[in-house]
């Protein structure tokens, strides 16, 4: 079933409409939530969430890229899950790993905890993204949003992982002299 | 601010930046000719200097017949399943295995259009759609030796028309790499006499109108396409109003976007954002 038939059936508030999700979507969802938790049980536990979610956000809300949609409240779900459990017990993850690596687009020993508007953040790396060649902004998303493994992440843009590894570093560099020259406090 | 920060700036990113990488991700399969293309170079070969040049070393790979050029459009990822035009060539190619002869001034090639679009209302005023987005995948073929490119176009943001947001549409459009064996084909090999058959089999140049720029996987247009269905072997593409008039292309380090320069075609615009050119757009 296409994604605007499938929206169509949220917004007549058919429960079919999380069925087809499911079908469509269920192993999609798993591994992106996986990735950030590294738990199945609470992946799957994320994933319904995310149905639940979508059946309360559709309508008011018509979104075009389905996929997209739902990834995007499955990482934000899954992202929260991580947050409440204690840090003591995380799992060692994707979402974990990516930590340490956008660490570097911070300075260096600084421990500032500066309140951060974090729409205007969203914003600059919006720009600073749209700036780079495909093959660069899509390599950090894959890592950094859907919080793919390197190896993934290098093989959804067709590279080694040699490669994968510098155009990342060198993309958190430049996002983060980005950030700086915008005026960011680091 | 720490990275956790970052998530979640990362998680209000706008939808389109999302959906494009959504897309990649959900490709049922890579495509083998997605690399090669991005090494095509930007400036144009003109024929007649083509025709001049000395072969480089020669390369021992056999030409690609029957490439797998309509297995992309006929396979859209997930995310975008509303590819409503397909392309089915008998003998498109990608740059794999060629040696592509480089790019050395020569004379001109040029073309006569039937109708010049000074600005962006006139190209408006004709376009059935336009669209903003990415190209993700590209092959060629040549109808008697002129060079046609195909190219899969991921649509992020419809300005008019109706095609929707993280669709992938064909796109159809003159210029491209010629085969030599085809060009031989057709204008005998006069200027080749001195090849070997190999050579001849795994050579390609390029050639574009009034030397404009090659499409290539990555790039970022606007995009004013007409309705008019194409014909011969790019029938069931979308095709640019006025051949590259009606493309904008964006500069990644300006974030701004301009028409290629033709000489004398039109007045040459200052580049401008996206937002500038939708204020440009009629109402």
């Amino acid at each position: 079933m296409e994604d605007a038939q499938i929206v169509s059936l949220y917004w007549e508030r058919q429960e079919s409409a999380l069925e087809e999700t499911q079908r469509k979507y269920g192993s999609y969802l798993l591994k992106i939530a996986y990735n950030i938790l590294s738990s199945r049980e609470d992946s799957r536990e994320a994933v319904n969430d995310t149905y639940l979610a979508a059946w309360n956000s559709i309508p008011p809300h018509r979104p075009q890229a389905l996929s997209a949609y739902l990834a995007k409240l499955t990482r934000h779900i899954a992202i929260d899950c991580l947050r409440y459990s204690s840090r003591d017990r995380r799992a060692p993850s994707q979402y974990t790993l990516s930590l340490s690596e956008l660490e570097e687009c911070l300075s260096a020993g600084d421990t500032t905890q500066e309140a951060v508007n974090v729409k205007l953040l969203a914003d600059a790396i919006g720009i600073y993204l749209r700036l780079l060649p495909r093959e660069s902004r899509t390599l950090f998303l894959c890592r950094y949003y859907f919080l793919d493994s390197l190896n993934d992440a290098a093989a959804h843009c067709g590279m080694s992982q040699a490669r994968a590894k510098t155009l990342l570093y060198r993309t958190r560099q430049g996002l983060r002299d980005y950030l700086v020259k915008e005026g960011f406090d680091l | 601010m720490n990275a956790e920060t970052i998530h979640d700036a990362l998680s209000l990113l706008p939808s389109d930046l999302i959906a494009e990488t959504d897309a990649i991700r959900r490709h049922p399969r890579p495509i083998p000719w997605h690399r090669p293309a991005a090494a095509a170079a930007c400036a144009a070969l003109l024929l007649a200097g083509a025709l001049m040049l000395p072969l480089p070393e020669k390369s021992a790979k056999p030409i690609l017949e029957h490439a797998a050029c309509d297995a992309a459009p006929a396979e859209a990822p997930m995310a975008a399943p509303l590819l409503d035009r397909t392309v089915d060539f008998e003998t498109a190619f990608t740059l794999e295995g060629f040696t592509v002869l480089p790019r050395e001034a020569g004379t001109g090639s040029s073309a006569c259009f039937s109708k010049v679009y000074e600005d962006i209302p006139a190209l408006a005023a004709e376009a059935a759609h336009i669209v903003v987005g990415t190209v993700q995948d590209l092959c060629y073929t040549d109808e008697d030796a002129a060079p046609r490119t195909v190219s899969t176009f991921l649509v992020t943001e419809s300005l008019a028309g109706d095609i929707a947001p993280n669709t992938l549409i064909s796109l159809g459009e003159s210029g491209g790499y010629v085969r030599l064996n085809t060009f031989i084909q057709v204008y005998g090999d006069d200027h080749f006499s001195g090849l070997t058959q190999e050579e001849i089999q795994s050579t390609v140049f390029a050639l574009s109108l009034f030397g404009a720029p090659m499409t290539e996987a990555g790039d970022q247009y606007v995009l004013f396409l007409t309705d008019k269905k194409a014909e011969g072997r790019m029938a069931g593409t979308y095709g640019i109003i006025g051949g590259f008039q009606g493309k904008f292309i964006l500069d990644p380090s300006t974030g701004r976007y301009a028409r290629w320069p033709a000489d004398d075609l039109f007045q040459e615009e200052e580049p401008m954002t996206l937002e500038e050119l939708k204020a440009r757009l009629p109402a």
